[in-house]
């Protein structure tokens, strides 16, 4: 038995890297420090992977030897005229930037699942507001909130690892110095550590922004209820919210679900650049994939876009009401897709799905999913942060590397080694 | 406004309600035999002046009440509920005792020696040396922090 250590975990977009790893005999025995998302994406991957190249034709199933799966996959997109290229979201970084070679090559469309990042970033540019950093975070935040963001249910370690509880240079006794807020529209299992817990109306995010902005810059005190909070509760978050004087923000996903989400955002970020002229004040959009940050990043600095990119035109475009990759599959755009590591059911309407459905499909999976299922070319691939390393940028826009310890199964590419094979055959 | 994550015994509470004469009847000042005293290592009744001197009665009286969770604490129980458990590791690296036997754990990382109260593993709180909780002696701390911060009611701290 060999026991491995610090090893990053490829369950979530924190990418925790100080787990312990027992290996032997090629399987993974006990895993230490994650997560029971993480010990799950070490554990279960593996029992549950898709092993064999399949070709689906003429309605019969067969598999195949992966090169000849990759030939297929290249006939496909050669003889196609629009190529939807899609997902990426679990992928390295270096398989990021392949997938948008591949769609500018062949003039395809690249769109990935939705993300918080894809808004949040060119808010932050725009506004020039910097991430905070997870470790700067630890060391420094003595205010942390969390809006939309349900720790509990998709960043386990957060506050554990990160932000709430380690003690920091700056922050010396950990949680006892550190003031925690969580604001969404309902209780989450994450109110129970926070001292502030405020619960907003739906569809009252803005008016809680500007009421904070108000009264933060004006010495203000409002006499009334804000936005479904009593004016006791927001006065008291607002009282430590003045006194701190490293503040941190973390933007979940729960903020998606409004329907004036760009506007939400773009007030946060705006509210942290005025709070950031008279302390630091940080925004940390938290990833719902494992390298949602990843594709943002990438595709922001490629092409300017951080999602819907369209290369049809040579030049990349991205406007999503017209280039997602809902809209296109509704008007029929596509004739060929290519997919990788994503659950493209879940981010698209049935409607959609059903147009999807005609066309061809191309399947890069670790695991068997819906999309596996019915593609006319499966590709299994080996597991990333297990049997094959890269890169893949955290939560908070910094890139760790994978440290893999497994050895893959004979005949079987990496993600990155397919598309590259893929690239050099079109 | 900060909510107090523990309400522990100080020795100064003790030391308030003593004599504060230093007679060292009992053999020690009036300030570590409250600092023994919440360890256990002494008994309230050899603080003879206290008994002894009708005037203190009263402090007598408090230093009772004070005192009597203590004595009757004599095991600390943590039940673990694993199911309800997400391996979120918020009581590992809340513990003070956990800090205080691996200081890694300071820094969120999940402990790496079998020394300490608990850890995570396969992600799950495991329980490893229950002896070491602070409420146990020579601490004696009234803490309850791991109960406190986990995000699933899975631990409960008895007595
Ligand atoms: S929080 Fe995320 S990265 Fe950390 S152990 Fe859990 S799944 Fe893995
Ligand atoms: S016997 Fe009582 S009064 Fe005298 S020193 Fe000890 S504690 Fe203080
Ligand atoms: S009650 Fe015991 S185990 Fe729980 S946090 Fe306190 S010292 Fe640690
Ligand atoms: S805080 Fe609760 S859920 Fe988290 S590891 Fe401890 S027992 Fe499990």
């Amino acid at each position: 038995m060999k026991k491995l250590t610090d090893i990053p975990c490829t369950g979530c977009s924190l990418l925790c890297d100080d787990i312990v790893i027992d290996v032997s005999d090629g399987s993974i025995s006990k895993v230490y420090g994650s997560c029971s998302h993480g010990t799950k994406r070490f554990k279960e991957v593996l029992a549950t992977r898709l092993l064999e190249a399949k070709i689906f034709e003429n309605g019969i199933t067969r598999s195949v030897a992966t090169e000849d799966a990759i030939d297929k996959a290249v006939e496909i997109l050669s003889s196609a005229e629009k190529v939807l290229v899609y997902g990426f979201e679990n992928s390295t970084n270096e398989t990021i930037e392949l997938g948008l070679a591949l769609a500018e090559k062949i003039g395809g469309t690249f769109d990935t699942s939705p993300s918080i990042c894809h808004l949040t970033v060119p808010l932050l540019e725009k506004y020039g507001v910097r991430i905070g950093e997870l470790e700067e975070i630890l060391d420094k935040a003595d205010f942390i909130v969390f809006w939309g963001a349900n720790l509990a249910d998709t960043h386990l370690r957060q506050a554990s690892r990160y932000s709430v509880f380690p003690r920091g240079e700056i922050v010396k006794t950990g949680r006892e110095n550190r003031i925690v807020a969580t604001i969404d529209v309902r209780k989450t299992k994450v109110t129970r550590i926070a001292q502030h817990q405020l619960i907003v109306n739906i569809g009252e995010d803005l008016d809680l922004i500007s009421k904070i902005q108000d009264a933060f810059s004006q010495e203000s005190s409002t006499e009334d209820d804000v936005a479904g909070i009593s004016q006791l509760s927001f006065a008291t978050f607002m009282h430590d919210l003045k006194n701190a004087t490293f503040v941190a923000v973390f933007v979940g996903s729960g903020v998606m679900y409004s329907i004036n989400v760009d506007q939400i955002i773009e007030n946060i970020v705006k509210l942290v650049k005025s709070i950031s002229t008279k302390k630091t004040c940080t925004v940390t959009p938290l990833a719902e994939n494992l390298n949602s940050m990843g594709v943002t990043l990438i595709s922001k600095k490629k092409t300017g876009f951080t999602y819907a990119i369209d290369f049809s035109n040579g030049s990349p475009v991205s406007n999503p009401s017209v280039t997602s990759v809902t809209n296109q599959l509704l008007r029929g755009n596509f004739d060929a897709a290519i997919i990788v590591k994503s659950d493209i059911f879940t981010h698209i309407p049935r409607s959609a799905t059903k147009q999807l459905l005609k066309i061809p499909t191309i399947a890069l999976e670790e695991i068997p999913t819906l999309v596996s299922e019915f593609a006319s070319v499966t590709i299994p691939v080996t597991l990333t942060g297990l049997e094959t390393g890269g890169y893949i940028t955290r939560t908070d826009g910094k890139k760790i590397e994978l440290k893999p310890f497994l050895k893959p199964p004979k005949n079987m590419f990496s993600e990155e080694e397919v598309l590259r094979k893929i690239l050099s055959k079109i | 406004m900060k909510n107090k994550l523990s309400t522990r015994l100080t020795p100064l509470q003790i030391y308030k309600l003593l004599p504060k004469t230093n007679c060292k009847l009992c053999g020690h000042t009036c300030m570590s035999f409250a600092i023994k005293l919440l360890q256990r290592e002494v008994t309230l009744e050899q603080c003879t002046p206290l008994f002894n001197d009708p005037k203190y009665a009263e402090n007598l009286k408090q230093l009772q009440e004070l005192i009597a969770p203590l004595l009757s604490a004599m095991q600390t129980l943590i039940q673990i509920d694993e199911d309800k458990c997400i391996g979120c590791g918020n009581c590992v690296i809340a513990c003070p005792a956990n800090v205080a036997i691996e200081p890694a754990v300071a820094k969120g990382i999940n402990p790496r020696t079998t020394d300490v109260v608990f850890t995570v593993e396969d992600g799950k709180i495991k329980m490893l040396n229950l002896d070491k909780c602070r409420r146990n002696p020579p601490h004696r701390l009234n803490c309850n922090i791991c109960e406190i911060v986990c995000y699933s009611e899975a631990i409960k701290v008895i007595a």
